[in-house]
């Protein structure tokens, strides 16, 4: 007989595992940077023996962009791993319901009347992203909508795309107006960058990240059935469009907290779960917490390497997980053909 | 609202949007039997089954299941009491025979579902009757089309429901696996008293293993009864527009369809046609 791939008791292990290499990343990621701490001295910090200096460096700049980093990677994680599971489309990802173009979008038409560096954009920027993403996945769900009949995957992704390249032209057109400065905030937004690692902000993420998270690992059991397709998971007997509704809210709503923070992230959730997938099997109550922390760790480690390699100007995270990801990506598609 | 119907439905209409496929549908399932759904493509014979099953929401009319109407119960409780499989469902990658049939389980769970001692044993005798017990730690995506089809079976029968509504249970089968699966639902129906009704393509294998039959055109009932009674020349030229020839055939003395023609329609003749 065949040896099982992934049991419960494998899973279990091998996500201790990967919470236990996030945990390893984030202490390697509060000692080095610009300014290189010794762990001793970032322990210190933490006892809260530091000096100054020391604190400033560690609660002000580092940990809160770890926290956000981790935060959005998760969420980024959680979101793909259940748009893939409700869509039934391994290529699925949050931005495939027009998320990232919307609140692209609402970000780009805020920076156009206002400029970024403006005291209101503290709270407007994320707010407005935040809108936007919830916003465009809304009328993908509108316009998709037929009386009478169920909800078709095919029908929301091909919407998604064309309100996506619809968002993508209106956005063309206002970039066309922009000065050199907004530009460049734009495009940095675009590729991915940990902006808001403020306390301020995090306060509001993590609270809303963590409780939705409790609510989609409660409903994973749903996601299995999901997962076999509306007809068969109608059979078994779950409420299809109540769950399939509120599931993917819950993964639109993660997402966009997260994009409203930082940026651009979408590439996370289109490869964590695949990552997760290979480790852990489909079961939704392994694969959802694996994809999270895959999520977390892809983003905890590219955001280091951005701090710590100076690579020229400050490159925006996001394009480093895309090139560092990219070619494992190709490898896991190749694989499963 | 007769007890001994499993499934009766009354004045049914379906419709996809505005195009009604099927039309104040009357129809009764007698509970314990075989009974199959024929018909030609397109003539609505699936789209009852998922009207029956509430995939599709009816237009209008009723659904009684077990002389209940089924608006009136949860999606759960349908689901305690009726088993659905659709045409070629798909299991996701690297998901194993057990975790699939354990699925079976969900409308009997509550909370996080994690299995209990009651819930194991039904899979594992579910796993024993489809014959997939040396199986259950296999990848389903790596088992055959026959194989497969078993374990899809089993998780309805994970269900323990009395009732199970099967879409072409023998799509994309070689003949020896259509008449395994058959077989299979076959000896469920007279050891468990599972009723089972299921949407046929091959009118053959309806005649074989059917109970009764319910021949369907333009969403219509044509013709309700016994294999017998369906396997007529005269109700297959009104359904399918053939002129069939049907004879009993030895080993099961079943009716069975060997030859058949194309009628076609008011009996033009072909040299007519080319003249014309």
């Amino acid at each position: 007989m065949k040896n099982r791939r992934f049991t419960t008791r494998k899973g279990t292990f091998i996500i201790l595992i990967m919470f236990l290499v996030m945990l390893a990343i984030a202490i390697i990621s509060i000692n080095s940077g610009k300014m290189n701490l010794t762990p001793g001295e970032v322990l210190n910090v933490l006892f809260g023996n530091g000096t100054d200096k020391q604190n400033l460096i560690v609660f002000e700049f580092r940990l809160p962009r770890i926290i956000l980093a981790m935060l959005v990677g998760v969420s980024m994680g959680a979101s793909g791993c259940i748009m893939q599971s409700l869509l039934q489309n391994d290529m699925a990802s949050p931005g495939t319901l027009g998320i990232s173009s919307g609140s692209g979008m609402f970000v780009l038409i805020f920076v156009v009347i206002f400029s970024a560096q403006g005291v209101s954009s503290a709270i407007t920027l994320p707010f407005l992203a935040f809108v936007g993403g919830m916003t465009a996945a809304l009328l993908v769900f509108l316009l998709s909508y037929r009386r009478g009949r169920d909800i078709s995957p095919i029908g929301l992704i091909l919407t998604g795309v064309a309100l996506s390249s619809g968002y993508g032209a209106f956005t063309m057109l206002l970039t066309l107006k922009l000065d050199q400065n907004q530009m460049d905030f734009i495009q940095r937004w675009n590729a991915g960058v940990l902006w808001g690692d403020d306390w301020r902000y995090l306060v509001i993420l993590a609270p809303w990240t963590l409780l939705l998270l409790a609510y989609v690992m409660y409903k994973s059991r749903i996601l299995n059935t999901l997962h076999l397709g509306n007809e068969t998971a109608t059979g078994l007997g779950v409420a299809v469009k109540k769950e399939f509704l509120g599931l993917s809210i819950a993964a639109v709503a993660l997402s966009s907290g997260s994009v409203a923070l930082g940026g651009n992230f979408f590439f996370v959730g289109m490869i964590s779960p695949h990552v997760a997938r290979k480790l852990v099997g489909p079961n939704h109550k392994l694969l959802l917490p694996a994809s999270c922390l895959s999520g977390a760790i892809i983003v905890l480690l590219a955001d280091t390497i951005t701090r710590t390699i100076s690579l020229g100007t400050n490159v925006p995270t996001g394009i480093v997980i895309t090139i560092l990801s990219t070619p494992y990506f190709l490898y896991l598609l190749a694989k499963a053909n | 609202m007769n007890c001994t119907n499993s499934i009766a439905t009354e004045n049914l209409d379906v419709a996809y949007d505005e195009t009604v496929i099927v039309r104040s549908l009357d129809m009764k399932i007698p509970h314990g039997k075989i009974t199959s759904i024929i018909g030609p493509n397109g003539c609505g014979k699936s789209t009852v089954l998922k009207a029956v099953g509430r995939i599709l929401k009816p237009k209008s009319g009723l659904v009684y299941l077990s002389g209940d109407d089924i608006r009136k119960l949860s999606t759960k409780e349908v689901a305690q009491k009726m088993a659905i499989l659709p045409q070629t469902p798909t299991a996701p990658r690297g998901l194993t025979v057990s975790e699939l049939v354990a699925y079976g389980r969900f409308p009997h769970q509550k909370g996080f579902g994690k299995l209990t001692p009651d819930d194991k044993k039904i899979v594992q005798w579910a796993l024993l009757v489809t014959k997939l017990t040396e199986f259950e730690h296999r990848e389903v995506d790596t088992l055959s089309g026959g194989q497969r089809q078993r374990v899809w079976i089993a998780m309805a029968l994970a269900q323990k429901t009395d009732l199970i509504l099967l879409d072409e249970p023998t799509t994309y089968l070689d003949l020896a696996h259509q008449l395994e699966v058959l077989e299979l639902l076959h000896d469920l129906n007279r050891s468990q008293e599972v009723t089972i009704v299921m949407v046929l393509h091959d009118l053959n294998l309806a005649a074989r293993f059917s109970d009764y039959m319910i021949a369907i055109r333009d969403g219509n009932v044509i013709k309700y009864g016994t294999p017998n009674e369906v396997m007529t020349t005269d109700v297959l030229k009104d359904v399918f527009n053939i002129d069939a020839q049907i004879v009993r055939e030895p080993r099961t003395s079943r009716p069975v369809c060997i030859t058949y023609d194309l009628l076609r329609s008011d009996d033009l003749n072909f040299d007519e046609v080319i003249a014309v």
